[in-house]
């Protein structure tokens, strides 16, 4: 059964974007011929994944994308384009032209060039990681007579194309099936005009239970500060204004708490302005974007983990910090409701309401037993529950399960045309 | 007698189409008899310099191709040294100080238009462009700098960025600081401003433009409305916040976003999240006439502002009879006293400024009393031509600094 598979990312390899990382290898060993299609890959990211590069025929299973700007660099690169599509696949460039003539006019040599990568890898199943990346794509599944599969995250939903109706139609018509981090996505997707019986599975994300475990035994409470601990890019879905009025309103009612926050991006000019508006200089710390290895660092020393997110697909951090048997303070944003088990495992309050995020903190701050419990319940939740193991066997079911839905259909379709024919037949 | 003769003034640093009110300001200062030339790297609109009485000083961006770019600098360096070799061997060492080639080439053709080129002043409306012009504040012209907000009061905060090199150097060799607000001179003397060179000149808006309508629609919905451009320093999600309390009150209303920016997508999401997209509407970015039609119509104006430098967008509103609901932010309380021309709430406080507006909505009296409020208060501190008087005053003053 397992055929070529081709995961359609932005960029690969990412450190922020583990998961696709951990995904390919283990389809991989399961036997499916898996190729990666991105826009492109920075050498650096290489060296997070040194098990990556050890893949024999990594290079071969890596594609880049025919760069589209600027439009003078696609112009000269598009004979060669053409040239790979038809030595690499002769069969599906020609359908791909015929049919797409068909649908779009001349438009379909520009269509050829973008789609080129994958139109010459000519896969058996195309997976859109991303919501974004399939929006505007979903043209391959009649043209490359291909299944595709497309996962939402969370901001592909929650907010990209908001103020376009119908901006992700295309993929509810064209999909063969969806996949969605949690329960939480699918209904977003069906307010936003997916049909509530479209095929989709529901397949959290998963971690490396390996790594994030703690092997250490777990300092002595010295009765000190709460040691606060954030990971997560600097970007505005992250809540962070919130999470440091929350550890203000800490710090005002007496407890003393000190707040670590590693990640980076574009909102730290907002985030670092709240720390002096708020006062909290002596009390929070930015470490800027770390390795893993790092962030392990930080959840071993740290009494609690904070996610004050307003917009959030499912959060691997938080499943980190449960595995590493941190209690969890979070909001309810999409799936965190679902990844942390609230009053179990860490509290879970509503979105946008620090007074609700410090009333949480402040109950963990005064019971170091509750805290230890919490965090050992976290463990075993991340141990059963998101186990890459786990992760990729629902993938592996979910791609068969396409595929022999596609062969069956087409069996049924051409059922179709011999019972019409024979009608006809019938009828003279 | 020398003094008689107009002042001379150039004007560094705006955009094309000049913003509102530095457009406002400079007409004004034309209209008062001061000779004022901006510099423009864009083509200028003749017609527009025609008819606002300002002249236009020619520059060049660093855009076009390579090869344009560098046989223009080569012909407006020619062109400088012809005209001051000193300037031009000043802004020569300057463009050497850069790190990169592109850097030294790009600040050379930004600082040779001016070489030989002497007014009775010079004009930075921000403080952060004066920095890049600092080799002009040698060439004996005073120079005067406004201080208008986030270069003092959110950059310096900036793990990364901090206070601009420049800052504290634009403060000691500019002859006049001007803030637009006690409050930023007070941040400002924090990098170095020198109180005695600062001047403080509030914003001011006319009256005649800004005023309530004669024909106001009523409406049984609260017409809230908030201007400003859509960054996380407005805090423009707090507003939402805000109108999701007031329904949840059982207070029907509808809030109206003029302005865009880079949060949209912050903002699309958050209406959608908290369910109120039938009650608001983003209106967008507008020309002045369609933002003053848009606040004749309103019943309340709110901005939940985490730093400001004044209440510019708030003064336009209190002309237009609206009251007012501000966050207590800089200079705010310099232009609106709270529970007069409407309230000061406190900041990223949703809940606060719901109160505020709740109390606004059940009271049709107040607000007009507070409209009223807002009014008089325009007309008395904060009118254009105050504003533009108290900058030829100033003007004149750094005339006068002009070195023998």
């Amino acid at each position: 059964m397992p055929g070529r598979l081709a995961l359609v990312v932005p960029k690969f390899p990412r450190a922020s974007e583990t998961f696709i990382v951990s995904k390919f290898m283990g389809l991989l060993e399961r036997g499916w011929d898996v190729h990666v299609v991105c826009d492109g890959s920075e050498r650096s990211a290489w060296d997070h994944f040194p098990n990556l590069r050890q893949v024999p025929d990594i290079r071969r299973r890596v594609h880049r994308t025919w760069p589209h700007l600027p439009h003078w660099k696609a112009a000269l690169m598009a004979p060669a384009a053409l040239l790979e599509c038809l030595f690499a696949a002769p069969g599906a460039s020609a359908s791909y032209l015929a049919r797409g003539g068909k649908r779009f006019g001349a438009d379909v040599l520009r269509r050829l060039y973008l789609d080129a990568a994958l139109v010459a890898l000519n896969p058996n199943l195309i997976h859109f990681e991303f919501g974004t990346l399939g929006a505007e794509r979903m043209h391959l599944s009649q043209l490359l007579d291909a299944p595709i599969v497309v996962s939402f995250r969370g901001f592909d939903l929650n907010y990209v194309g908001l103020d376009e109706p119908g901006y992700y139609d295309a993929v509810w018509r064209d999909a063969s099936a969806l996949h969605f981090l949690g329960e939480d996505l699918w209904q977003r997707a069906q307010r936003r005009g997916c049909p509530p019986a479209k095929p989709h599975f529901l397949i959290p994300p998963a971690i490396d239970t390996d790594f994030f475990e703690r092997k250490e035994p777990r300092a002595v409470d010295r009765g000190g500060s709460l040691r606060i601990l954030s990971v997560g890019r600097l970007e505005w879905k992250k809540g962070y204004e919130d999470a440091l009025v929350a550890v203000q309103l800490l710090g005002a009612r007496g407890i003393p708490c000190e707040y670590r926050i590693v990640g980076d991006g574009s909102f730290l000019g907002a985030v670092a302005f709240a720390r002096h508006q708020l006062g909290l200089e002596d009390v929070v710390t930015f470490l800027g974007e770390t390795d893993r290895s790092v962030v392990r660092e930080e959840m071993l020393r740290a009494d609690v983990f904070l996610h004050a997110a307003v917009s959030e697909g499912f959060c691997n951090a938080v499943l980190e910090a449960q595995s590493m048997g941190l209690p969890v303070v979070c909001t309810d944003a999409d799936g965190l409701g679902e990844n942390v088990e609230s009053g179990v495992t860490g509290f879970v309050v509503s979105r946008r309401s620090p007074a609700a995020l410090a009333d949480a903190l402040a109950r963990l701050a005064s019971d170091p037993d509750r805290r230890r419990r919490m965090g050992e319940a976290g463990r075993r939740r991340v141990a059963s529950r998101f186990r890459l193991e786990d992760q990729i066997s629902a993938f592996d079911a979910l791609y068969r399960s396409v595929l022999e839905k596609g062969s069956k259909a087409e069996t049924h379709r051409d059922a179709g045309e011999v019972r019409e024919l024979g009608e006809g037949g019938g009828r003279q | 007698m020398a003094r008689t003769r107009p002042l001379r003034l150039l004007v560094v640093g705006t955009s094309w189409p000049p913003q509102t009110f530095l457009g406002r300001l400079m007409r004004g200062l034309a209209a008062s008899g001061i000779d004022v030339s901006l510099a423009f790297s864009q083509e200028p609109d003749q017609e527009w310099f025609f008819q606002s009485g300002l002249r236009a000083f020619r520059t060049w961006s660093w855009e076009g191709s390579r090869i344009l770019r560098l046989v223009r600098l080569a012909w407006l360096s020619l062109r400088a040294f012809l005209r001051s070799p000193r300037d031009f061997w000043r802004f020569l060492r300057q463009s050497r100080a850069e790190p990169t080639l592109t850097a030294k080439l790009r600040t050379l053709n930004r600082l040779v238009p001016f070489a030989g080129v002497r007014y009775d002043v010079l004009y930075f409306p921000w403080n952060s462009v004066a920095i890049d012009y600092l080799p002009l504040f040698d060439c004996g012209m005073p120079v005067l700098v406004s201080c208008r907000g986030s270069q003092v009061n959110v950059a310096p905060h900036h793990p990364g960025r901090g206070v601009r090199k420049g800052l504290p150097a634009t403060f000691a060799r500019a002859a006049r600081i001007h803030c637009i607000s006690q409050a930023i001179e007070r941040e400002a003397e924090r990098f170095g401003l020198d109180r005695s060179k600062a001047r403080v000149i509030h914003p001011g808006i006319d009256p005649g433009f800004f005023s309530p309508s004669d024909s106001r629609d009523t409406s049984p919905m609260l017409r809230i409305i908030t201007v400003g451009s859509l960054v996380w320093v407005k805090g423009t999600t707090y507003a939402l916040q805000s109108l999701r309390l007031l329904l949840d009150r059982g207070i029907p209303a509808r809030l109206t976003l003029v302005g865009d920016g880079p949060e949209r997508q912050r903002i699309l999401y958050t209406i959608e999240d908290l369910g109120i997209r039938e009650h608001v509407e983003i209106a967008g970015r507008l020309p002045p006439l369609d933002v003053r039609d848009r606040l004749q119509q309103s019943d309340v104006f709110i901005l939940p502002s985490l730093s400001e430098g004044f209440c510019n967008a708030a003064i336009e509103a209190m002309g237009c009879g609206v009251p007012v609901v501000m966050t207590d932010c800089g200079g705010v309380l310099e232009g609106l006293t709270h529970g007069v021309e409407g309230f000061v709430v406190p900041l990223r406080d949703p809940e606060a400024m719901a109160d505020a507006v709740a109390t606004l909505a059940r009271d049709p009296g107040l607000r007009v009393r507070m409209g009223r409020a807002g009014q008089a208060r325009i007309a008395r501190d904060f009118t254009l031509d105050r504003h533009v008087r108290d900058f030829v005053t100033l003007l004149e003053e750094v005339r006068a600094c002009r070195v023998a």
